[in-house]
């Protein structure tokens, strides 16, 4: 089973297809779930080391802003970029990748 | 127009009650070809124009009857792969260009729905005859910019109805759910309650808010919804409980699409974090609980509804039940008079007198 939504990924860009016979019909009862409804590309390892180290945080107890960026820098936890966060790139990196 | 035949209330409701909005997809399911779908029973395309905008018609070419999900996107309408005849977003024969001059040009033969786009998904109004559509109102955690939520959509083997009843029936968490990550507390046994709303009734259970999936609502607003909270744990960040709001969507007798929107009261960065933490960790934990719910409801016995027993956790169901009984025995009434009127008239809208 995908880790991403394939259909997710072509819907970015949609123009009427000039094509028919594309068969888009859904049969009741024929059924693939698609578990990661809402990500376009498989998770990269950097997003996963986020997020571990997110939920590592607010086990920890951090619940602002500073707390979390503080935890973040503690465990090690690197911008892509390599460097450590600020409460300012954190926002932005949320911003970015929590659209 | 062909409309389908119900033999009695009971079947109807099977099918799924009318005069609502229903959700049938997500946004991302209608890319750049039509989609060909069954909901309430009735095949329907689905598609998108040059401008985005998504139309919705009957899946059934006047000609010879096929699909016209297979055929071509034109943009406003759509052209049957099997002899090209053209049905425009209005239900009407645009063009028939395998002959010259044809009188299913410019009929009306093909039915039209009310769509609307929005939430991430798409709405059909399921109309009993030609009336205008209610409005569609959202609950507040869909409505309000305070909340941020997410569209969840899984299609289950089984008739709406369990569904539903599975929802209004907050019990199960404590048991079916206890291996989750979000309703491993509260306690085994309960005193449930039921209260009226504008909308519709909580059901709820006596002094246990906020620590388990505790309580249900059912509310009527141009759809019908499910509304329920419950507790996420600290390790998933700031924003408190994270709530539902689900939608059952019959797809035919024995087939249902649910549409759960996930949703808590996040702004700024807690907003964009829960965001983050949904995509690339959550859903996957959300999705565990799904499945739980889908395999016990698929694998309920046979007819299970019709040999049961049961208790005082059942209020809610029993009294939601009631309702859909009703709203189906007044709406079935109200298909069929609609379909009789429209017995003797001609696709141009010509009333046709039978030869004597």
């Amino acid at each position: 089973m995908s880790d991403f939504n394939i259909k997710l990924k072509n819907w970015i860009e949609k123009k009427p297809n000039p094509d028919a016979g594309i068969n888009n019909i859904q049969i009741p009862g024929e059924v693939e779930h698609i578990v990661w409804q809402h990500r376009s590309h498989s998770p990269t390892k950097y997003e996963l080391s986020l997020a571990h180290n997110l939920i590592e945080a607010f086990t920890g107890g951090a619940k602002s802003l500073s707390e979390v960026v503080k935890a973040l820098n503690e465990q090690g936890m690197l911008l892509e970029t390599g460097d450590a966060f600020t409460e300012e790139s954190f926002k932005a990196e949320m911003a970015r990748l929590g659209y | 127009m062909t409309m389908r035949n119900f033999n009695d209330a009971q079947e109807y409701l099977d099918y799924g009650l009318r005069n609502l909005w229903h959700p049938v997809l997500a946004s991302w399911e209608v890319n750049d070809s039509p989609v060909g779908i069954t909901r309430l029973g009735d095949n329907i395309v689905v598609w998108r124009d040059e401008d985005g905008k998504v139309h919705a018609l009957e899946d059934r070419c006047p000609h010879r009857g096929a699909r016209l999900s297979l055929g071509w996107n034109l943009g406003n309408r759509v052209a049957c792969w099997y002899h090209g005849v053209e049905v425009r977003f209005d239900g009407v024969v645009e063009d028939v260009p395998a002959v010259a001059s044809c009188p299913m040009t410019g009929a009306d033969c093909v039915k039209s729905y009310h769509v609307q786009e929005v939430q991430g998904a798409i709405f059909i109004w399921f109309g009993i005859d030609d009336s205008a559509p209610d409005e569609l109102i959202f609950p507040e955690q869909l409505a309000s910019d305070d909340w941020s939520s997410f569209l969840c959509m899984a299609d289950w083997k089984v008739n709406y109805q369990y569904a539903v009843d599975n929802v209004m029936d907050p019990m199960h968490g404590t048991y079916l759910h206890s291996a989750s990550h979000s309703m491993y507390q509260g306690d085994r046994q309960a005193d449930m309650s039921l209260r009226m709303t504008k909308t519709g009734f909580v059901f709820e259970k006596e002094g246990q808010t906020g620590v388990n999936f505790d309580w249900v609502e059912y509310g009527q607003t141009g759809a019908a919804w499910l509304r329920l909270s419950i507790p996420y744990q600290e390790k998933f960040g700031p924003g408190g409980s994270f709530w539902i709001v689900g939608y059952a969507t019959p797809i035919d007798k024995d087939n249902t699409r649910v549409f759960f929107f996930r949703c808590r009261n996040v702004q700024g960065w807690e907003r964009d974090t829960w965001r983050f933490l949904y995509r690339n960790y959550l859903e996957g934990l959300h999705w565990d609980v799904l499945e739980q719910d889908r395999i016990v409801l698929e694998l309920l016995a046979p007819d299970a509804r019709d040999h049961e027993f049961l208790y005082q956790h059942d209020v809610g169901i029993t009294r939601l039940r009631r309702m859909f009984k009703r709203a189906a025995e007044n709406q079935f009434g109200l298909y069929q008079a609609y379909q009789k009127s429209k017995e003797n008239v001609d696709v141009v809208g010509a009333t046709i007198h039978p030869a004597e």
